[in-house]
């Protein structure tokens, strides 16, 4: 299976009355092998969201290249899936209908879009609740619902946006180990970003930590260890502890933009 | 463990247990015993004015020749619809309505789409159509009688006038106002114009377009009446300028509830229609 890499890529966004562009993302560079779950942290507004629409295909990059394969991005494609940050979910279908959406608009035949839909359904443990209305769903239920419909045409890479940010710690943490469990049995490759750190370490293989905006950069990229299935009780760990701890001061050493001497007599403190 | 917060009327749950619905069922039948009670209220606030109508004109309170009574008015529609031009009006007025209405829905749905969907073309009538929206259209019966004849044509054309531009307007927001994180989500999913026009802004627009419709049958049947009051010979319009002109306010007050009472009838059928259309949506909403 390809690769996702992106190579030094740039995202600038127009300014009002004809300013200087403002520059979100400046030059960063990264790859997801198949199969492999990445996570992205950043402080707020470092261009996260941004970084990911462009990867989707969504916001031209200014500078740089998002590849596939070795194939150049230019928009989207049925390689990739986005799962929002809101769950953007059709109201006017049901969770079935809103499952099927993807595979409809890329002209699966009726029949078995639904039938796809129904299994994924199933998967993210919805099947109960596959005829009812968005507005009628829980904030987590909406979310499995915005994962079992990125999921459904059976993308190769999964491009998440903080997708349990808006949803309260236990069924974060609930949703997390759901996750898990989902991907390992699509075993699509993950780019997940998120600006919560322990979300970030608990979920990925590979945590990538990012400068902040303006224009923000790789600052560090940190392997994560732990075997998997890994499950709730990891995170009271001390390795867990301590990994969270370093990725914390990474990020808290690119937000005060520290000179990395600095930065080193903070992490020996 | 606390009580799960409720939303909307509806109690929801935390993502942990998918599938249960609690409330579901307990909220909708509430929301059909607050509608029945409705009707009940409504039922007795229109019976309250009637029986007090009736009483001061029996009384002498308010003279009888100009304010008329429920029980005479009752009369009066009875010989209407069976002795007099009654069943003939509702035709004719009807048929009025009815095309001018028609029309203006084809019309306004076709423009307003088209419209919201091309900004080019909003900017080329946008200072038409505002134009003519401000303009006091129903003084231009005369003209239109001029230019259609004295029979249908001139009628269907004031009830066209007057209710194509709630619609046009309605639909033009309900299409410029689809959800953003929709139309993102559709691009990310790869979806042509066609797809997203069909998925995405079109189902999005309905409960819009449907406001539209519902006060076009308001402003369509002033359209229809002001018209026969101009120029006519029959219809209801017609039998209430006649009717008044003549002291018999009875029969007048007939031909206007006949008029009330229809749009009463077709504003209820839309909006049973988009109950069942918006099956989707949130209870109590209306």
């Amino acid at each position: 299976m390809p690769e996702l890499r992106l190579d030094h890529l740039t995202i600038d966004y127009p300014a009002r009355d004809r300013g200087p562009a403002y520059r979100a993302v400046g030059g960063v560079s990264l790859t997801v092998a198949p199969g492999e779950f990445v996570s992205v942290v950043g402080p707020s507004g470092c261009g996260k969201t941004s970084l990911l629409h462009a990867v989707a295909g969504l916001v031209p990059a200014a500078a740089g290249t998002v590849s596939f394969g070795g194939t150049p991005i230019r928009g989207p494609g049925p390689e990739r899936a986005v799962v929002f940050q809101h769950a953007s979910l059709l109201p006017w279908r049901t969770v079935l209908g809103n499952v099927a959406y993807g595979l409809e608009l890329r002209r699966v035949p009726r029949r078995e879009a639904r039938a796809r839909a129904r299994a994924m359904v199933e998967l993210v443990g919805l099947g109960d609740a596959a005829s009812r209305y968005p507005h009628e769903l829980s904030g987590g239920m909406q979310q499995r619902v915005n994962l079992a419909r990125a999921l459904a045409p059976e993308p190769a890479v999964l491009l998440m946006d903080e997708p349990f940010a808006a949803l309260d710690a236990q069924t974060r943490d609930a949703m997390q180990a759901e996750l898990l469990r989902i991907w390992a049995a699509s075993r699509t490759s993950v780019l997940f970003v998120t600006h919560h750190i322990e979300e970030a370490v608990f979920l990925g293989d590979r945590v990538v930590v990012l400068s902040p905006g303006p224009g923000a950069t790789v600052r560090e990229c940190v392997p994560v260890p732990f075997d998997r299935p890994r499950d709730t009780a990891l995170r009271r760990t001390p390795g867990f502890v301590a990994l969270a701890d370093h990725v914390w001061s990474t990020l808290a050493g690119a937000r005060d933009r520290k000179a990395p001497h600095e930065r080193a007599n903070l992490e020996t403190r | 463990m606390t009580a799960p917060p409720a939303v909307n009327g509806h109690t929801v749950h935390n993502g942990l247990k998918p599938g249960a619905i609690p409330g579901r069922a307990r909220v909708s039948r509430r929301g059909g015993r607050i509608r029945r009670r409705g009707l009940w209220l409504g039922a007795l606030g229109v019976a309250v004015t009637l029986a007090a109508w009736e009483l001061c004109a029996a009384y002498g309170l308010v003279d009888q020749m100009l304010a008329s009574r429920p029980s005479q008015i009752l009369v009066a529609g009875r010989d209407y619809f069976t002795t007099g031009t009654g069943r003939r009006d509702l035709l004719v007025s009807g048929t009025e309505f009815l095309a001018g209405f028609g029309l203006a829905l084809v019309v306004g749905l076709g423009f307003g789409l088209a419209v919201g969907w091309w900004r080019w073309l909003d900017q080329l009538t946008e200072p038409l159509v505002s134009f003519a929206y401000a303009s006091p259209r129903i003084a231009l019966v005369p003209l239109l009688v001029v230019w259609f004849g004295i029979g249908l044509g001139s009628k269907v054309a004031v009830v066209f006038i007057s209710a194509v531009f709630p619609i046009v307007l309605s639909t033009r927001t309900g299409v410029r106002t689809a959800d953003r994180a929709l139309l993102t989500l559709a691009r990310a999913f790869d979806a042509n114009r066609r797809q997203i026009f069909r998925t995405v802004i079109l189902p999005g627009a309905v409960p819009s377009i449907v406001t539209g419709v519902r006060l076009a049958i308001g402003v369509g049947l002033v359209g229809m009446v002001v018209g026969e009051l101009i120029a006519s010979s029959e219809g209801l319009g017609y039998t209430i300028l006649y009717a008044g002109n003549t002291f018999q306010t009875p029969l007048m007050f007939v031909a206007l509830f006949v008029v009330s009472g229809a749009g009463v009838l077709m504003t209820a059928a839309v909006r049973a229609a988009e109950r069942r259309l918006d099956r989707w949506r949130p209870d109590g909403h209306a």
